[in-house]
């Protein structure tokens, strides 16, 4: 990244009007040009995160692990990306999450629907024999 | 925000926005089955064995793998022109800054420039004002009258009255020995008088003379071949065509034969101001004047109101031409009380090659008006026998010269010092040397005005008073004169 002293000055100086206004233009234009490109780098990530959801769901037979992995994936991504500093591969790797899970989140709840029974079933289940550990727990001490 | 980062983010919302669009919509196949007496609808990967088939309802995948492409690569190329405009901008900006900085310097420069001017006038305003205080009169500036030619040939200008000063004794040269005349003055000073007398007496040295003149009268320039009367200007120019064409046809002559002979040719222009500039080859002409025709014989006489080279024919460029070739008589002028212009009986004389500076004053003959026309004339009386009582002829030698000799230009000097009689003694006049004190005293005396007038003429005394003694030796010396003049 180039900044505006790096760049070697012919200009002559005319008081401090003159610098102080181009300097503040200067300053605006580089924030603004800063905002897109990092909002360009992570649309690009993003897209191609979305674009590799979308080609493995046009293949049928990897419809099912990519719908039940990648949301896995994607959250693991996100609590990863926001544990350490917002540099360069954590913001790929937030890209990629939030692609992954955008681009399945009509496969996941399609899934989540299909199989609710089964998910309940298995969710009381769970909820009553962990109940139960609990109390026998409690009760012996 | 300029035009390229508007440009750019219309580029990135639109891919963002395209983003939105490719994860909104469903990407499968939505199938509606019946399994026994159930209808449900899932996509079709989860669409059970041994459903029966109702209907469908088709995905986009197609539609969002596009729109997903679309998107990634506005942002991509979002992001490589954003970053190559923020390496690229600070040149940018220091270009603009540069610009910036160079228009300021440029108008600095300009007020810096038109302080310096206004000053500057200011400064000369300021010492005029000084000047005319102290009695001195500036010479005035010529910024209203100033011309792109003025500034080209600097030596057209007009220039201003200057000191000339009057030699005594000093009369009009033989302008016969001169190729080029200017005679120049306001109107009523004589001009057209002269140039008749002089043509007169070209005429009798054997001149042919060709008067060129747009307003000629009736019987006007005796003797010379009159062109362009009734303001024929087309006759004009073909004459002057035809001068060009006779001089170089007597230079062809000069060149071919050992010893040519020609009759001498003259050539007046009157009221040169007036018709020079309306005549294409009058520039040509006052050229040749110049420079072309004292080897052919051939002789001109101009007559204008003015010297520079605007009222002489628009012959821009040749003011050098003019001050080293023409012999040059500025007619003078008095005012009276009306504002009519009278002439003064005198002129200045700039020989050719001189400078303006180093005109010399000389007398010329008294011209009265005629008396019949009082209005302008500048006619000069003559006497019974047809001779000019105030213009002396010539000498038979001297030829062109209409003023005579040294000896007239005595004889106008002590005119001069008859009108104020004691104001300013002969012998008094330190600029005057002994020999001309005693020419000017031997013409005072030959008049005849009396002892007491002769001595308060010549040195400035009144008998009686405390100043007797010395009016009673100037007696003596007079006395002295006399038998002087009477004895040689």
């Amino acid at each position: 990244m180039y900044l505006a002293e790096d760049v070697p000055s012919f200009t002559p100086s005319f008081g401090e009007y003159v610098p102080t206004e181009a300097r503040n233009k200067l300053d605006e234009m580089t924030r603004c040009l800063k905002i897109l490109g990092n909002w360009g780098e992570f649309g690009g990530y993003f897209g191609l995160g979305l674009s590799g959801c979308f080609i493995v769901r046009a293949i049928p037979v990897l419809i099912p692990g990519a719908v039940i992995l990648t949301p896995a994936i994607g959250v693991a991504l996100i609590i990863s990306a926001f544990n350490g500093d917002c540099d360069r591969p954590q913001l790929i790797l937030l890209a990629l999450s939030t692609a992954i899970i955008s681009g399945n989140w009509d496969a996941w709840t399609a899934w989540l629907f299909f199989n609710a029974a089964t998910l309940t079933t298995i969710a009381i289940s769970l909820i009553l024999v962990g109940g139960a550990v609990v109390f026998l727990i409690g009760a012996k001490q | 925000m300029s035009i390229k980062s508007l440009i750019l983010s219309i580029a990135l919302v639109g891919s963002l926005s395209s983003f939105g669009v490719a994860t909104s919509l469903p990407f499968n196949d939505q199938v509606t089955y019946s399994v026994g007496k159930r209808i449900e609808s899932q996509p079709s990967w989860l669409v059970p064995e041994g459903a029966k088939f109702k209907s469908i309802d088709r995905g986009y995948g197609g539609l969002k793998i596009l729109l997903s492409a679309i998107g990634t690569a506005g942002c991509f190329s979002t992001m490589m022109i954003a970053r190559k405009q923020l390496v690229i901008e600070p040149f940018c900006q220091k270009l603009y800054e540069f610009k910036l900085a160079a228009d300021t310097a440029f108008e600095m420069a300009l007020i810096e420039m038109k302080k310096k001017k206004l000053l500057e006038a200011s400064e000369v305003d300021f010492e005029n004002q000084i000047f005319r205080s102290l009695g001195y009169n500036p010479q005035p500036l010529l910024t209203g009258t100033q011309t792109l030619d003025s500034i080209a040939h600097p030596g057209d200008k007009v220039a201003a009255s200057d000191d000339s000063h009057c030699l005594p004794g000093a009369s009009m040269p033989n302008l016969s020995n001169y190729p080029g005349v200017l005679g120049y003055g306001p109107q009523g000073s004589g001009k057209t008088f002269f140039g008749e007398q002089e043509i007169a007496r070209r005429l009798e040295a054997g001149h042919r003379v060709i008067a060129i003149d747009p307003h000629a009268g009736f019987n006007s320039w005796k003797g010379a071949e009159v062109v362009g009367a009734g303001m024929d200007y087309e006759a004009i120019d073909q004459k002057l065509a035809w001068l060009a064409t006779e001089i170089k046809n007597r230079y062809k002559r000069i060149r071919s034969e050992p010893n040519p002979q020609f009759q001498p040719l003259t050539i007046v222009c009157d009221e040169f101001t007036n018709w020079g500039n309306r005549c294409k080859s009058s520039a040509d002409f006052f050229q040749a004047a110049l420079s072309d025709v004292r080897k052919a014989q051939c002789f001109v006489i101009l007559i204008s109101h003015a010297r520079t080279l605007a009222g002489l024919g628009k012959a821009a460029g040749f003011a050098d031409s003019r001050d080293a070739g023409l012999l040059e008589i500025e007619f003078l002028v008095n005012l009276d009380s009306t504002g009519r212009a009278t002439p003064r009986y005198e002129a200045l004389v700039k020989l050719p090659g001189t400078p303006l500076s180093d005109r010399f004053l000389v007398p010329i003959a008294k011209i009265e008006p005629k008396s019949t026309d009082s209005e302008g004339s500048d006619k000069i009386s003559t006497d019974s026998t047809g001779n000019s009582r105030n213009l002396p002829q010539s000498e038979p030698e001297n030829l062109g010269n209409p003023y005579g000799t040294r000896a007239d230009g005595l004889e106008a000097y002590v005119n001069d010092a008859l009108k104020e009689p004691g104001k300013c003694p002969i012998f008094s006049n330190s600029k005057l040397s002994d020999e001309q004190k005693k020419e000017i005293a031997k013409i005072i005396i030959n008049r005849n005005l009396g002892v007491e007038n002769t001595i308060l003429i010549l040195w400035g005394l009144r008998s009686g008073g405390r100043n007797h003694h010395l009016y009673v030796e100037a007696r003596e010396m007079l006395d002295r004169l006399i038998k002087e003049i009477q004895g040689g």
